[in-house]
C-alpha cells in the first residue's frame, strides 16, 4: 500500500447535493443478498461469535464501472471528494450502494477487506442513521490469521448524510446494522489512486 | 388488463373473503420464494408523510403509524414483469383449487417490510375506490398481520375509533387472501423477522357483476 489514509470529510458536498443523492440512491433498485459474502479465512475475513452476519440488500456491481442506477451517482460523489482533497483516481475496482435494515443482533458484521488487491475504500454515507463503521488497527497482509480476539478498534464512525471516509482498503473493518433507524444506506466504493496523489503529502 | 382463464364460481366482489394455504406444493412455494427473495429488484418507498393528505382513502389517528417499505414491480394497470407472472401463476392454482370466476389483474407488485421500532399498524386504507379485489400471497413466514376491517369505503371519513377487525391474517408462506376491496385493511410492521415478503395484486371479476 502505497499510503495508509484515514480521511473523513462532512462537507464536501452542499445540502442540495446531499438531498439530490439521497434521492438518487433511493430511486435505485436493489437486490436482497443473504449474507455480506465476507471470507472467513482470518486473512481478509475475520469470524468469531463477537459479530453477526446480515442479510443487506444491494444496487450497483462488483464489475468495475458497470452500468448500473448506482454509477452516475457514486462517480459525483467520489469526484467531487477526490477533487477537493487533491487525489487523482487510477482503477475504480467496485461502486455499489448497500443498505441494511433495523437488525435484532446488535454485534458488528465480520471484519473483512473488500478485495484481494491494493486498493482504498471509499465509502459515503447516503442517509442519518446510527450503525457505525468500525475500523480496527490490523492490517491484512494475506499472511496473519487473525482471529476476534486479536482485533482492536482504530476509529469508529456513525453514519450521517454527506459524509465520507476514505481508508486504505487493507484495514480490516466492519459496521453494525441500524437498531433505531430504519435503514442505513452507504455508497461502497473500491479504487486506486494514482501516483501523483501522493507526492509531498503526508496522511498519517 | 391482463385476461385469466378460470373456471366460475366467484360471482361478487361485495363481502367476498377466501383465505387458503393449502392450494400450492412445498416445490413451488420454495420456487416462488427464491424468485421473489433473490432475483427481484426493490425500491424504497417515500420513507414517510410529512404531512398526512387529507384522503378518504386512509384513516388517520394516533392507533396507526404509516412505516416505509420496498417495493418491486409497479401500480400500472397493464402489469407486467416477473412479479406479475408469478402472481398470476399464484392467482391459478387458488382459482383452480377453489373454483373462483375469471378475473383481471390490474396492479401486481411485491412488497418488502423490514423491521420497524412501531409496534402499531400503518394507515387503514383502501387501493382504489373502484370496485376491485384484494389479492395477497404470503412468500415466507414472518410477524406483520394483515388486518382486514368491517368498514368498507363509503366516499365519507371514517374515525379511528369506528374501526373493528374482521378478520386478522397471520404472514404463512404459501398462504394467500383474496378479500373485498371496499374493506379498508392494514398491516402491521414485523417486529421479529427481519422481511416479510409479499405479492399484492388487485383484481377484477372480468365482465363485472
Amino acid at each position: 500500500m502505497r499510503s495508509d489514509i484515514f480521511m473523513q470529510d462532512d462537507n464536501f458536498l452542499n445540502e442540495i447535493e446531499i438531498l439530490a443523492v439521497e434521492t438518487g440512491i433511493w430511486n435505485c433498485e436493489f437486490r436482497y443478498q443473504p449474507e455480506t459474502g465476507s471470507a472467513e479465512d482470518g486473512l481478509s475475513g475475520v469470524v468469531g461469535d463477537n459479530f453477526g452476519e446480515f442479510p443487506m440488500f444491494v444496487s450497483g456491481s462488483n464489475i468495475p464501472n458497470a452500468l448500473s442506477q448506482v454509477q452516475d451517482i457514486a462517480n459525483f460523489v467520489v469526484s467531487r471528494f477526490l477533487d477537493k482533497h487533491r487525489f487523482i483516481i487510477k482503477e475504480e475496482i467496485r461502486a455499489r450502494s448497500n443498505m441494511t435494515f433495523r437488525s435484532l443482533d446488535t454485534r458488528p458484521s465480520r471484519p473483512h477487506v473488500d478485495v484481494d488487491k491494493e486498493h482504498y475504500v471509499f465509502l459515503y454515507y447516503v442517509n442519518d442513521s446510527d450503525g457505525d463503521t468500525i475500523l480496527y488497527d490490523q492490517i491484512s497482509d494475506r499472511v496473519t490469521s487473525y482471529t476476534q480476539e486479536d482485533l482492536t478498534e482504530f476509529k469508529r464512525v456513525s453514519p450521517k448524510a454527506g459524509r465520507a471516509l476514505l481508508f486504505s482498503g487493507n484495514r480490516f473493518h466492519s459496521w453494525n446494522g441500524p437498531q433505531d433507524s430504519y435503514a442505513r444506506c452507504v455508497i461502497n466504493m473500491n479504487l486506486s489512486l494514482d501516483e501523483r496523489s501522493f507526492n509531498g503529502r503526508e496522511f498519517n | 388488463m391482463k385476461d385469466l382463464s378460470m373456471v366460475e364460481n366467484l360471482t361478487k366482489v361485495e363481502d367476498f373473503f377466501l383465505y387458503d394455504d393449502e392450494f400450492l406444493s412445498l416445490d413451488a412455494i420454495k420456487s416462488i420464494q427464491n424468485e421473489i427473495i433473490y432475483n427481484q429488484q426493490f425500491r424504497v418507498n417515500p420513507f414517510e408523510w410529512e404531512e398526512k393528505p387529507e384522503d378518504p382513502h386512509h384513516i388517520f389517528g394516533d392507533m396507526f403509524e404509516d412505516f416505509p417499505f420496498l417495493t418491486s414491480g409497479t401500480n400500472s394497470i397493464e402489469p407486467e414483469g416477473s412479479v406479475f407472472e408469478i402472481g398470476k401463476y399464484v392467482l391459478h392454482q387458488l382459482s383452480l383449487k377453489n373454483s373462483l370466476a375469471p378475473m383481471s389483474i390490474f396492479r401486481a407488485k411485491s412488497n418488502l417490510t423490514t423491521i420497524t421500532k412501531e409496534s402499531k399498524p400503518s394507515w387503514p386504507h383502501i387501493d382504489g375506490q373502484d370496485e376491485h379485489l384484494v389479492f395477497i400471497y404470503y412468500v415466507n413466514d414472518s410477524d406483520g398481520d394483515t388486518i382486514v376491517y368491517d368498514q368498507k369505503y363509503t366516499g365519507s371519513e371514517y374515525d379511528q375509533s369506528d374501526l373493528t377487525i374482521f378478520k386478522k391474517i397471520t404472514p404463512k408462506a404459501g398462504s394467500a387472501v383474496i378479500f373485498d376491496g371496499s374493506r379498508y385493511h392494514t398491516n402491521y410492521s414485523n417486529q421479529k423477522n427481519n422481511f416479510r415478503f409479499i405479492i399484492n395484486m388487485n383484481l377484477k371479476l372480468i365482465g363485472g357483476q
